[in-house]
């Protein structure tokens, strides 16, 4: 400590700005110096190699012509809309059940949050073959006489992003229920035994008094299933392939096919740009909005 | 048990690769060649073998880096070429993918080889133009694939046909038969580059070779808005009610084993479902016929080539001038034929001792008479849009064949 303080002021700010050096420089670098080389890129006629032919907006308006980018932006906002509800809900249902002391609950922890341990790959190829009408759950309820029977979600048009869904929920859900049941264990138990005077049922006390104070946990678990809609790639490609058609395919698949097995850069920067903005236009007034209820919380005191 | 699948996937992945790898141990003082490629199921790591053992008996050393999938091993490649540390040798498809490199002085070029053996007499100008500029040749290609129908000849047989039907009328009848049997018409592989196939193979058998140029080479929206490219999509939309639930997302493989087993009557892929009839111990003629889709008078083709990025330092022009003499070797281009089920691209091979599918389709391409699979002729990125709309109109049946023709002319027109 004696060794700063001599040199007051300066220490101050050098220490800061040396522990927090590296990681702007990072940012900087890395992160907005390819936000800023990908836009370069998506304005010229690049194909396998960036070149300096620079043509306008031409491939975004390529990218809003395409059905198929099309298809894909509304699938991830299917998929975001169903996999965040489904993986919040069973997640806190999971962490609730275990809340209320069964027993073994180490053992059913475990097992719930087993499915994180998995590569999405895996997860899509388990789910694929459950819900392929040949050999999965299908067949084998038809085989026990209810011929009328159908869970053949990847292979119906209409059903397949769902098929994912279920399948993003299923792996998901076990993150939610541990930051959740985490969170639970940190509530006042005099709460519980005020509750328990004031006669108000276990269900009530949960919904209107437990569950509101885990707001933390809750914003932790939206930002990590979130990350996870905007990144889905693995699951989709051994689940449905982006199939049938096209009719399941999202944003990252489409970006990682034309920048590599298509080799149109241009095009897949511009769908990069266009992904990039579409999370800022949704991020920035959340992160505004919060900034002010912050400001008029400070004021207020 | 996924996981243990997998894990016995990775090791069988992991075998071949040694396997592949180990001539390259045997001589320490050859002229090294990394060789980046992706052949790595049974017949195709074997065939890659047959170039192995030719490169190192020459006094070369084959340094093997086999990826597996197309998509992977091409981007990864591309990755190295542009970042200056490149394979020796790199298996590419024939066609202007590597286009770009050509252009832009990446890649060393093997007109001296070209020049001595009188290649541009004895490869087929499709596959040789696909990888020239400007005069100069800048891959060495290996073999052609041809695509066929595939028919199963115990169930013709079991609908009363001994022979394959050749006209589109007779196509269906015998798959109404064959739906009527119980068993499923036409064995779908349910992946966008499988539906693309067949669709390119219905366009041929309807427009001909001519028709199908002026779509594909010419880019012709005119021919797109003909009735004859109606009819094509039209048969195409009309397939949809001849395949079972399960389609979508099938591996080519898993189709053919429909096939084998009886369950199902064709399939139309590359010349790599023979191959795995051939591996089965099936034989063509009385176990199953190769066909042309009905009507056409020619197959569709496309062809394997071997490029060779310029690198740093020592020797490399020279490892990859003898790896060209190797693969343009008509002994090798046979033998690699024989395993990976392919026709050899010398037209000069004499291809007797090899199985009468490829005699056939040798004979058939030989006038010349080859309709070009769009890798050959065009960017992956356009090639990459017809696939998505194909596939997209196979599996939406709410898609008109009106909305169809027209986005497919609004493609060609956006790339003529």
């Amino acid at each position: 400590m004696t060794l700063f303080k001599t040199d007051g002021a300066r220490a101050r700010w050098s220490m800061p700005l040396l522990a927090l050096g590296p990681s702007w420089a990072i940012v900087l670098f890395c992160y907005l110096g390819t936000v800023i080389l990908t836009f370069r890129i998506s304005l010229t006629s690049s194909g396998m190699i960036p070149n300096g032919d620079y043509v306008g907006l031409a491939q975004y308006r390529k990218l809003l012509g395409s059905s198929r980018w099309e298809t894909s932006f509304g699938n991830m906002l299917t998929f975001g809309a169903f996999f965040l509800a489904g993986a919040l809900l069973v997640g806190t249902a999971l962490a609730v059940a275990l809340d209320r002391g069964v027993r073994g609950e180490a053992v059913f922890r475990t097992i719930f949050l087993y499915p994180q341990a998995l590569s999405f790959i895996v997860t899509g190829l388990v789910w694929q073959w459950l819900m392929n009408p040949a050999l999965g759950i299908q067949a084998a309820v038809q085989g026990w006489g209810w011929t009328g029977f159908s869970f053949d979600w990847p292979y119906d048009r209409g059903m397949a992003i769902y098929a994912v869904v279920l399948a993003g929920v299923w792996q998901a859900s076990g993150v939610v229920m541990v930051l959740m049941l985490a969170g639970l264990r940190g509530i006042d138990r005099d709460i519980w035994r005020a509750a328990r005077v004031d006669g108000i049922s276990t269900w009530r006390t949960y919904a209107f008094l437990v569950l509101p104070q885990l707001g933390g946990m809750l914003a932790t678990s939206v930002v990590l299933l979130s990350v996870g809609v905007i990144k889905v790639y693995d699951l989709v490609v051994a689940l449905t392939g982006g199939g049938p058609g096209t009719a399941s395919d999202v944003p990252a698949k489409f970006i990682m096919d034309y920048l590599f097995g298509r080799q149109n850069i241009a095009l897949a920067s511009a769908a990069s740009i266009a992904l990039l903005v579409t999370v800022l236009a949704v991020f920035v007034p959340f992160h505004y909005a919060a900034a002010l209820r912050r400001r008029a919380r400070e004021g207020a005191r | 048990m996924t996981q243990l699948g997998n894990a016995f996937a990775i090791a069988a992945m992991l075998g071949a690769t040694a396997l592949a790898a180990s001539p390259g141990a045997a001589r320490a003082d050859g002229l090294k060649a990394e060789v980046a490629h992706e052949w790595t199921s049974g017949s195709e790591a074997a065939a890659a073998q047959v170039i192995a053992d030719a490169f190192t008996a020459r006094g070369g050393e084959w340094i093997d880096t086999a990826t597996a999938g197309f998509e992977a091993g091409h981007a990864a490649a591309i990755n190295r070429i542009l970042g200056g540390n490149p394979p020796t040798v790199k298996m590419f498809p024939a066609g202007p993918m590597t286009k770009e490199l050509i252009a832009a002085g990446l890649m060393s070029d093997i007109d001296g080889l070209v020049e001595a053996e009188g290649l541009k007499d004895k490869i087929p100008p499709v596959i040789l133009d696909s990888v020239s500029a400007k005069g100069s040749v800048y891959a060495a290609p290996l073999s052609i694939n041809v695509h066929w129908l595939i028919w199963s000849a115990p169930v013709l047989a079991q609908i009363g046909l001994d022979e394959p039907p050749a006209t589109w009328d007779a196509f269906f009848d015998a798959l109404d038969k064959v739906k009527a049997a119980g068993l499923v018409p036409i064995a779908w592989g349910g992946q966008s580059w499988q539906e693309n196939k067949v669709f390119n193979g219905v366009m041929l058998g309807v427009m001909g070779v001519e028709g199908y140029d002026s779509v594909y080479v010419d880019f012709d929206a005119e021919a797109v808005r003909s009735p004859e490219f109606r009819e094509a999509a039209e048969i195409y939309a009309k397939m949809r009610g001849y395949v079972d639930p399960g389609a979508p997302g099938r591996l080519w493989n898993d189709a053919t084993a429909m096939v084998l087993e009886g369950k199902a009557a064709a399939q139309y892929s590359g010349d790599w479902v023979k191959g795995e009839m051939l591996l089965q111990g099936r034989e063509p003629g009385s176990d199953f016929f190769c066909e042309p889709m009905p009507g056409a008078p020619a197959l569709v083709i496309q062809g394997d080539t071997f490029a060779f990025p310029k690198k740093d330092g020592a020797d490399w022009n020279a490892a990859q001038q003898l790896f060209a003499v190797v693969v343009e070797d008509p002994q090798v281009q046979l033998d690699f034929s024989r395993l990976k089920g392919s026709i050899p691209a010398r037209s000069d091979v004499d291809v007797s001792s090899l199985d009468a599918c490829v005699q056939k389709g040798k004979a058939l391409i030989a006038g010349g008479d080859a309709a070009p699979a769009p890798l050959l002729v065009m960017s992956p990125s356009a090639a990459g849009q017809f696939q998505d709309l194909i596939s997209e109109f196979f599996n939406d049946p709410a898609m008109s064949t009106d909305d169809f023709v027209e986005s497919f002319a609004e493609i060609v027109e956006e790339n003529a």
